[in-house]
């Protein structure tokens, strides 16, 4: 970000300016002479304001700018000047973007405080154009045409720029961008949508790095349907895969590890990388149902047929939950079972506690 | 007045591997008195914009509560020095918050209270101990509840960027300049205006 030297001497004003102690000096009358102009307003921080909100201005908009904002400012007449809600109605004028900038002042009254509203609409757009890769002019297509001759609409061009991402993603490209800016042209601003498609990239081949105690060939197998190679380098399927590999190790013991998967390469071909941290195995330790008089959790941890001592499999757990759920179902028909874990990193042990909720609570 | 950022920066290290105790507070020294009342007539600036990010507006009065927080600079160039690292931060601040929707990352309301029963606990302090240090230093649990959850927000969307960077150095001290990395690249992608 840029130095903000402006921004900072107006905070040293703000911040530390020597506060007003009166009203200024008035001047001599003198009949011989001429009137001397009006001193200018005497600048004080916001914090010396003092009274309620009596009135409020809107000034610099336009007529659909007074229209929505005139009902959001003229709330506070009456209240006293309180900067947080402030903030949070100021945020809500610029929430469209239809707003350049927007400065809030007071002016002391003698009964209270007049607020004043300053508003900067948008910049017209005096043109549009869209660039490629190289710099070079690509066809504007009409909806973004329209938009010349109108105020800029960030909001329409963030749009637009997504929905080019969205389909670059969606069409496996990877090194693809897409950004606008506006630049200052005579009365208004220069609008440049640059996009760079970037490259189409189809997954060539797979490693399964930190995979260790589960063979990269299993995974490998896990992946051959739903992803096989030669698949375009979607990112919602690669997500998708990394958890299917995180489900097989959750029901392989592993209840701690974390699959990522590693950046597109800028170029073919493309080798997708998991990057797998396996974690210790966990096995369960104490296995509890509650909820329920303890003949019946007897009864019901039995369905389960889980045993204190496995290797810890969701799977598992998930099953051992619906047969509990099933068993109690007929007789309650809102109840919920909550299957809660309670995982011990030092002795590596998950332990289960199966939280039985007759009436459907949580 | 340096006792919130201790107090942050102990969140952040509970949270990392190998935390370590933070030292308590220290005493706020006392607030100066108030400005007088403003004569009628007079003017003031409320408010205004700072920055705006991707669209979302960063105001001067979120800065100056912000600088509020930090330990008075000794003079001019040091507020100035200050206020554009702060500027800067809380430009960040929008930017991982607007990632982290992106990656649909929350933190529920119980990460919240524990990370403050971590902070009063390495502080020494109990809950009314917390709540005296937090008025001492001129903020609010409310508010105090609100930067740890963006803390950890933050912490939660850089472990997520770390995980798929596996080039990054992640050792404990690399940590710093990895994050600055990563913000670096937030910013490098985004609308930013600064006004």
């Amino acid at each position: 970000m840029r130095a903000t030297a402006a921004l900072a001497l107006a905070l040293v004003t703000a911040c530390g300016g020597a506060a007003v102690t009166g009203p200024a000096t008035p001047a001599t009358r003198d009949p011989e002479k001429v009137t001397p102009p009006a001193p200018p307003p005497v600048e004080v921080m916001g914090s010396q304001l003092h009274g309620p909100v009596k009135t409020v201005s809107i000034t610099g908009g336009e007529n659909l700018d007074y229209l929505r904002l005139q009902p959001l400012f003229e709330d506070e007449i009456g209240k006293p000047l309180d900067p947080t809600r402030l903030r949070a109605k100021l945020d809500t004028a610029m929430a469209d973007q239809t707003l350049a900038d927007l400065v809030l002042r007071g002016e002391q009254l003698a009964d209270g405080v007049h607020l004043v509203v300053l508003l900067t609409p948008q910049p017209k757009v005096v043109s549009l154009v869209i660039r490629d890769a190289t710099g070079a002019p690509r066809p504007v297509p009409a909806e973004l045409a329209a938009a010349v001759g109108q105020r800029l609409a960030p909001v329409a061009l963030d749009a637009t720029v997504a929905a080019l991402r969205e389909g670059y993603e969606n069409e496996g490209a990877v090194g693809f961008a897409a950004a606008w800016t506006a630049v200052k042209s005579g009365a208004g601003v220069a609008v440049t949508l640059a996009e760079n498609p970037g490259e189409r990239l189809t997954i060539a081949a797979r490693t399964f790095a930190g995979a260790k105690q589960i063979k990269a060939a299993a995974l490998e197998t896990l992946l051959a349907k739903d992803l096989p190679l030669g698949t375009p380098w979607l990112v919602d399927r690669i997500q998708r895969a990394a958890l299917v590999l995180e489900a097989y190790y959750w029901d392989h013991g592993f209840a701690e590890v974390k699959i990522a998967v590693a950046p597109p390469p800028e170029h073919a071909p493309a080798t997708l990388t998991f990057n797998i941290v396996e974690g210790p195995l966990y096995h369960l330790s104490k296995i509890e149902l509650t909820g329920v008089p303890a003949a019946d959790a007897k009864r019901l941890l039995a369905l389960g047929q889980l045993r204190s001592g496995a290797l810890f499999n969701r799977s598992e757990i998930a099953t051992a939950r619906d047969k509990i759920s099933s068993a109690l179902v007929a007789a309650h028909p809102k109840v919920n079972v909550l299957p809660l874990t309670k995982v011990d990193a030092v002795k590596h042990t998950v332990a289960l506690d199966f939280e039985i909720h007759l009436d459907g609570g949580t | 007045m340096g006792s919130l950022r201790c107090i942050l920066l102990a969140t952040t290290l509970a949270l990392a591997p190998g935390a370590v105790r933070a030292a308590p507070p220290p005493p706020r020294p006392a607030a100066p008195a108030a400005p007088p009342p403003a004569p009628t007539g007079a003017v003031a600036q409320l408010d205004r914009l700072i920055a705006l990010v991707d669209g979302t507006p960063v105001w001067l009065s979120t800065l100056k509560d912000a600088l509020a927080l930090v330990p008075t600079p000794p003079d001019d160039a040091a507020l100035r020095q200050a206020a554009d690292a702060m500027a800067t931060k809380l430009v960040d601040d929008v930017l991982i918050a607007k990632q982290a929707k992106k990656m649909r990352i929350e933190v529920e309301e119980a990460e919240v209270d524990e990370a403050v029963k971590v902070i009063a606990k390495q502080n020494n302090l109990d809950a009314a101990g917390l709540d005296a240090a937090l008025a001492q230093m001129g903020t609010t649990m409310a508010r105090y509840r609100l930067s740890l959850r963006e803390q950890l927000v933050d912490l939660r969307a850089f472990r997520v960027w770390l995980d798929s960077n596996p080039a990054i150095d992640k050792a404990p001290d690399k940590l710093p300049a990895a994050h600055d990395h990563w913000t670096a690249e937030l910013r490098r992608h985004a609308r930013i205006e600064v006004k």
